[in-house]
């Protein structure tokens, strides 16, 4: 019975976009309104800053790095739910549409910009993406290529994007 | 003068072979602006560093508010009022103002018991308003980026900041540096308004105008050591570089050689 409603829920609001939007709530609400996410923004902007300031700031990376696991598990978990099936490197091919979506949503690769709804904006542009071109009937290893193109353009601008304002940049290489 | 807020005893400092700093002494009263002069490599840095927590002295002891000091991170001397503000600023960059101002102190509103904290950031904007506004600091709006702010702005956060968390001390490391003028008026009109509030500052500076018109005291340094100590009002410019070349020497003839020696009173 509560079987039978599940599923009939699950073609409405698929169980995937119900994780995900628990998951960007709970990142939002981190990164905006706690000391936490204020302390991620300061070690982007100036780890040196942050570092004088007080801020454990080598703590603060690995929870910040047990955390970015902790998403990826979920994301694991959901996969196995939809396949019915495990495997240790199915998100292998995952890793370049992840970076490509965190940088076109506006993330800066070199720390301290960068907002959960550009990401996932970026996401849902990556998925079109993809999306996009196995309609076109493109075949597989384009999609790579495709993606590949749009990270270099996006870092291109990301980099630009600083040239022009002139913002300097410390302990970046 | 009552008992002075800090005070250094032969302090030394060795990189390896290279002494740095060499049983250097002095002392520093409250609401004191104290200039450090010397050539690059006279061994300021580290003697700042030694009182500043960053570096541990190898020799002599460093006294403030009464108690002998033994900061073994930079953390330990902020805790006790020791405030170094330094040429490139500690400030994030793409942190607002208020921000800025708390970082690493942030307040927090506790909801259900304290289970979980968020940002009272209307009351650090406040807050720091409140604080600009008494330095008589105007920013036109608190809530942009510190990147979009003038050198001279960051400055006047980084003051404020050491200002609104009751430094007792406050260190500038070449504050006027990379400013342009009307921004360096700003910056020492700071110093000024710290003193008047009773808060001491050491200022390191190569710009002697800046040394002149703000500095109650002198201390110059030479290859490690202390090769004088002058009220600002009893010297002047050529006298200063002098010393700072290492011309003149007032430990050679025995003027100076008395550790800690008040010349203002």
């Amino acid at each position: 019975m509560s079987g039978e409603l599940l599923r009939r829920m699950d073609t409405i609001l698929p169980y995937q976009v119900v994780a995900t939007a628990c998951v960007v709530a709970c990142a939002m609400f981190l990164l905006r309104r706690t000391q936490f996410g204020r302390h991620t923004y300061a070690i982007g902007g100036s780890m040196e800053a942050s570092e004088r300031t007080g801020i454990p700031v080598d703590r603060h990376l690995i929870k910040l790095y047990m955390l970015s696991a902790s998403t990826a598990g979920i994301a694991g978990f959901l996969s196995t739910l939809r396949f019915t099936a495990g495997s240790a490197v199915i998100g292998d091919p995952l890793l370049l549409s992840s970076i490509a979506a965190v940088i076109i949503g506006g993330v800066s690769l070199f720390g301290g910009a960068g907002t959960i709804t550009g990401t996932v904006i970026g996401a849902l542009i990556i998925a079109v993406l993809t999306t996009g071109l196995v309609m076109l009937n493109v075949e597989a290893f384009w999609q790579f290529i495709v993606v590949g193109t749009v990270v270099i353009v996006a870092v291109l601008i990301d980099q630009s994007r600083d040239l022009i304002t002139g913002r300097q940049r410390r302990g970046a290489s | 003068m009552s008992e002075p807020l800090l005070s250094v005893r032969n302090v030394t400092k060795r990189f390896g072979g290279l002494t740095a700093v060499a049983g250097v002494s002095c002392q520093i009263g409250r609401g004191e602006v104290v200039g450090l002069l010397g050539d690059n490599g006279a061994g300021k840095s580290t003697l700042i560093k030694c009182i500043s927590g960053v570096h541990h002295a190898d020799e002599g002891e460093i006294f403030f508010d009464g108690k002998k000091a033994q900061f073994l991170h930079p953390m330990d001397a902020r805790r006790q009022g020791i405030e170094t503000i330094y040429q490139d600023l500690a400030l994030a960059n793409n942190l607002d103002v208020g921000a800025n101002i708390f970082l690493g102190r942030e307040v927090k509103k506790r909801y259900f018991g304290g289970l979980i904290k968020t940002l009272d950031d209307p009351h650090m904007l406040r807050e720091s308003r409140q604080m600009l506004d008494s330095l008589q600091i105007n920013f036109p709006t608190l809530t942009q980026p510190i990147e979009s702010l003038s050198g001279g702005q960051r400055q006047a956060v980084a003051i404020a900041r050491a200002v609104y968390w009751d430094a007792k001390l406050v260190i500038m490391d070449e504050p006027t540096n990379n400013l342009g003028v009307p921004e360096q008026k700003k910056v020492l009109e700071l110093i000024r308004t710290l003193r008047q509030r009773g808060v001491p500052v050491i200022l390191i500076t190569h710009i002697l105008p800046d040394i002149f018109a703000v500095t109650d005291r002198l201390i110059v340094m030479h290859g490690g050591r202390k090769v004088a100590e002058k009220a600002t009002a009893e010297t002047d410019a050529e006298e200063l570089v002098q010393y700072m070349v290492g011309a003149r020497d007032d430990t050679r003839n025995g003027l100076a050689a008395i550790p800690g020696k008040m010349l203002s009173s």
